[in-house]
Order: structure tokens, then sequence, then C-alpha cells
């Protein structure tokens, strides 16, 4: 499976989004509405599965699937 | 015939230094926004309550403009909080003097009908059930009276229950409802100005009828957050489990506020995990067992400070955030209870805080032993009832020391670096529950 779906399917587990329509680019708490403790569960189910640790001051940063993505390969790297 | 339904709405802070403080501060700001969003549960049931032959429209004004175009009806129902009654009794004054007639309720009016009639036409005091269908009745033969006495009890019951018009937020920016379970509550805190002064005993909803709510809602909004509106959702631990059992399927998630005492039941708090409880919002007032002395007549809790910590633990391992209260200005409290609060949310690891200065609001027990002490800054001081302000000499300190020390306690718990403590904190509860 890919990054890319693994998020989706994390974002589908921790939020009530229909994560099919989500865009690369939406802003999910802006754009789609996902509330504020949503958007903490995703970023810990995300820091779980692969074991990476989103540095607390850029918390409120990574809106949107492309972000998290982007942020996924720096750590990889 | 068209009745337009009016909420004051939004959060209101006097104190200059307060406000231009509270915009620059995250969690504060965001509380702020959510409240300021939440529709009018009141209105929406005195519009299910009006009859079908009766078009209503439902409004929210943020703020009154004493220029801005009335729109016309043919009977108006204003319904404000405390803080924002004058601008209700502008508005009402304004619609009054274009010949719309105007019918006032709500808690306030309910507690000062006096002063309430002196902007309306007509006045529903207590509950709408009992009162408004009468009163729309009255109004349609031209022959409204001046008060209409609504119920204090069975407001939950046929034929005076009513679902309350969810569709009538179709297209509101929002996405939060709200619904009610109960009325009232049985602690009858000293100070409390919600639903309990309008009810004579705890009121709960049957359990089909909650969820029937929560079904209508999620029918006309997409994915809705839910906020119960109630006092103290889960007095009765029984019916709390047989509602969230009820819930749990519907996929919902939802906040709501109560007591402590939820902590004391594992079953409970499992359930309120599955259900999609997200935040539970609890009265702690203070963290020592003696600032609590009298704040409600049983001292219930005075005798559970002790276990706080222990609860807020058990709770929020569930994955469910507490917003823990406070109350600072408390008869027992002196000038040092600002560290004790920042130092008792640091122990507590409480994800959510919210301090407010104690207020007399005015027909609570607090406002009629301030004002036989002596003790009220003003006698009319409803502009200033928005909980950030002070409005009573405390016994303990100054005046100046209590409002210092409430913005020093704002800056100290409500920063980006405590934010950024308190998510994180979050994050690290849900990866031990994945």
């Amino acid at each position: 499976m890919s990054q890319e779906a693994e998020l989706r399917e994390i974002l589908a587990r921790q939020s009530r989004l229909d994560v099919v329509s989500v865009g690369l680019d939406d802003d999910l708490v802006r754009e789609l509405g996902l509330d504020s403790l949503a958007a903490l569960r995703v970023l810990a189910a995300v820091e779980k599965r692969f074991d990476v640790r989103v540095p607390d001051e850029h918390l409120g940063e990574l809106r949107t699937l492309r972000q998290v993505l982007e942020f996924l390969g720096e750590e990889k790297e | 015939m068209k009745v337009g339904l009016i909420a004051m709405s939004g959060v209101r802070v006097k104190s200059p230094e307060l406000a231009e403080l509270g915009v620059t501060l995250p969690q504060f700001v965001s509380r702020g926004k959510v409240v300021a969003s939440l529709p009018s549960l009141g209105l929406l049931t005195v519009a299910a309550l009006t009859p079908d032959d009766v078009e209503v429209v439902y409004r929210e004004v943020q703020e009154f403009d004493p220029e801005a175009e009335l729109e016309s009806f043919d009977l108006v129902g204003i319904s404000s909080f405390t803080a924002q009654i004058d601008e209700a009794y502008a508005l009402a004054d304004r619609y009054r003097s274009a010949g719309i007639p105007v019918v006032l309720g709500g808690i306030h009016v309910s507690l000062l009908p006096e002063e309430a009639a002196e902007h309306a036409d007509s006045l529903v005091l207590d509950g709408a059930e009992g009162a408004w269908p009468q009163l729309v009745e009255d109004f349609k033969r031209g022959r409204m009276q001046p008060r209409y006495q609504g119920l204090r009890a069975g407001v939950f019951e046929p034929p005076h229950y009513a679902r309350p018009r969810f569709d009538l937020l179709v297209g509101r920016p929002y996405n939060r409802l709200t619904v009610q379970t109960s009325r009232g509550c049985p602690l009858n805190c000293e100070f409390c100005a919600a639903s309990l002064r309008i009810t004579s005993s705890f009121q709960q909803k049957p359990v089909d009828e909650a969820v029937a709510e929560i079904r209508a809602g999620l029918e006309v909004a997409d994915r809705p957050f839910f906020e119960l509106a109630d006092d103290n959702t889960f007095v009765n631990k029984r019916w709390g489990k047989e509602f969230l059992k009820a819930i749990t399927p519907l996929g919902i998630e939802w906040f709501t506020e109560t007591d402590i005492s939820v902590a004391d039941d594992d079953r409970l708090l499992d359930l309120l995990a599955e259900s999609g409880c997200r935040q539970v919002l609890i009265g702690l007032e203070s963290p020592g067992e003696e600032d609590l002395d009298r704040i409600d007549p049983t001292n219930w809790k005075r005798k559970r400070a002790d276990g706080y910590l222990e609860a807020i633990d058990k709770i929020q391992s569930r994955g469910i955030t507490v917003n823990g209260c406070f109350i600072v200005g408390l008869d027992n409290h002196g000038p040092e209870i600002f560290e004790r609060v920042k130092k008792f949310v640091d122990r507590s690891g409480l994800l959510e805080v919210q301090v407010t200065v104690q207020t007399p609001f005015p027909g609570t027990p607090l406002y009629d032993r301030m004002r036989r002490e002596g003790r009220l800054l003003e006698e009319r001081f409803w502009d200033r009832c928005t909980l950030f302000d002070v409005n009573f000499r405390p016994r303990k300190m100054t005046v100046e020391q209590l409002e210092k020390g409430l913005r020093w306690l704002f800056g100290e718990l409500y920063n980006e670096r405590e934010f950024l403590k308190r998510k994180r904190r979050y994050m690290e509860i849900v990866k031990k529950r994945l």
C-alpha cells in the first residue's frame, strides 16, 4: 500500500471525512472542517504508524495530506 | 403570520485589558469562537412549539446595530443571556417602535420579569413548553397576555415536549449542533445561573427521544459535532449507560458537561469513549477542598475535591479530554489562588482549562448574598456578567488583585507553549490507545 493510501486510511479511521474526495492540497481543518482534536488524532496515528515525531511547534502546520506526505519524505531522508 | 425568533449570541468581555489579552491567547479564542457559534436551542424549541400554520424565521444577532434594517415580522421573540440583555432590550424597543409586538424569554427574563416587561408586549417565563403555543393562539386572536408561565417540570413529556427545529439551521456556516438531554442539576451550586433556575427539579429526557433528536440533527447537517446543552448529563448513571449504548452506532463525535462522578464508574467511562465523546467539561471550581466549602448546599464538591487528580487521569486515559473549569474569586480565595490553580493544572495534565471569575448573576443565591453583604460594585451590571469581569468585592483580596491575578493566570494557561504542551499530551494518550 502506498504511503498516501495509508494516510487516507488513517484519516478515515480518525475522522468522519469522506476520504475519497479529499484532495492532496485540501486544508483538513479550514476547508474540510476537521475539528482540532480530530486533527491531532490523525497526527498521533501518523506518528505511531510511521514511527516519526512531528516537532511540537509544527503541529499546527501539517494541514494537508501533501504536507504530511512531504514531512514523512523528509523524515525518511 | 410570520414569527421572527432572534437569539442574541456572541461572547463579551468588558475589561479592555482582558479583551486585548484574550485575542492573543490561542485556546481562549478557540473556545470563545465555539461558544459564539452554538445555535440557540431554546429558540429552536420555541420554533418547534409554534403551530404549523405559522411561518418561523430563526436569526442570530452577534452585536446590536441600532442602524440595521429591521426584518419585517408579525411577531418577534427574543432570547438572550444576561451579558447581552441590554442589547436585547434595545432591539426589542426598536421593533416595538416600528409597531411589531415583542415577546421576551430566557433565563434572565424569567428571573427579572419586572425589568423585562418594560421592553416587551409579553413575556414567557421559565420553559417555553406549556406557554408558547397558547401565546401564539392568543396573539392570532388579538388577545396576547402580558405574561405566560411555562412549565418548570414535565417539560420532556407529551403533550408539552417538542423536538427542536434543526431544519432552521440548514446553510449555517458552523457545524455544531446542540441537543439537550436534561434540564437542571441536583447540585444546586450557589453561583449557578443555568437551567436549574427555571426548573423545579432535575428533568431527564427519555433516551429514545434524545437519540431521535441526534438523528434529526444528522439529517440536516453534514457530520455535525454535537454539544449536549446540559448542565450535568450523567447524574443518573443507569440512564447514562443506556443513552451511550444507544448513540454508539450513530458514529458521532460529541461534547458534554457533567460532574466528576463520571469517573466513579469504569463501565460508564468505557461507554463514553466508545460512543465518540471527545470532551467532558467539569466544574472543578477550585483545586482545594477548603476553597469549595458551601459552594453547594450539601458540600458535594468539597467532598470530591481530593479525588480530582485521579478522576481526571481516569477520564483522560480513555482518550476523552477533560475541560477543567475553575472559578476564581470564591470567598475562600486569597491572592495565592492564581498560582495554586496554575500548579494544579500542571499536575493534573488537564487537556483543556477554562478559568472564569465568580459572577453574581441576578436571580442567583450568590447575587442575593452579595447584595445583602453590600459587596456588589454596582446595583445593575448586567453587561458585565461576562464571566471575565469582576462585579463584586472579594472577601480575601481586593478587586484589583482579582483582576490582575486573572490576567496573570490567563497569560500562564492560554499561551502558545501551554497550548502545544496540551496538544502533545493528547497525542500521546491517543497513541497509547491505538
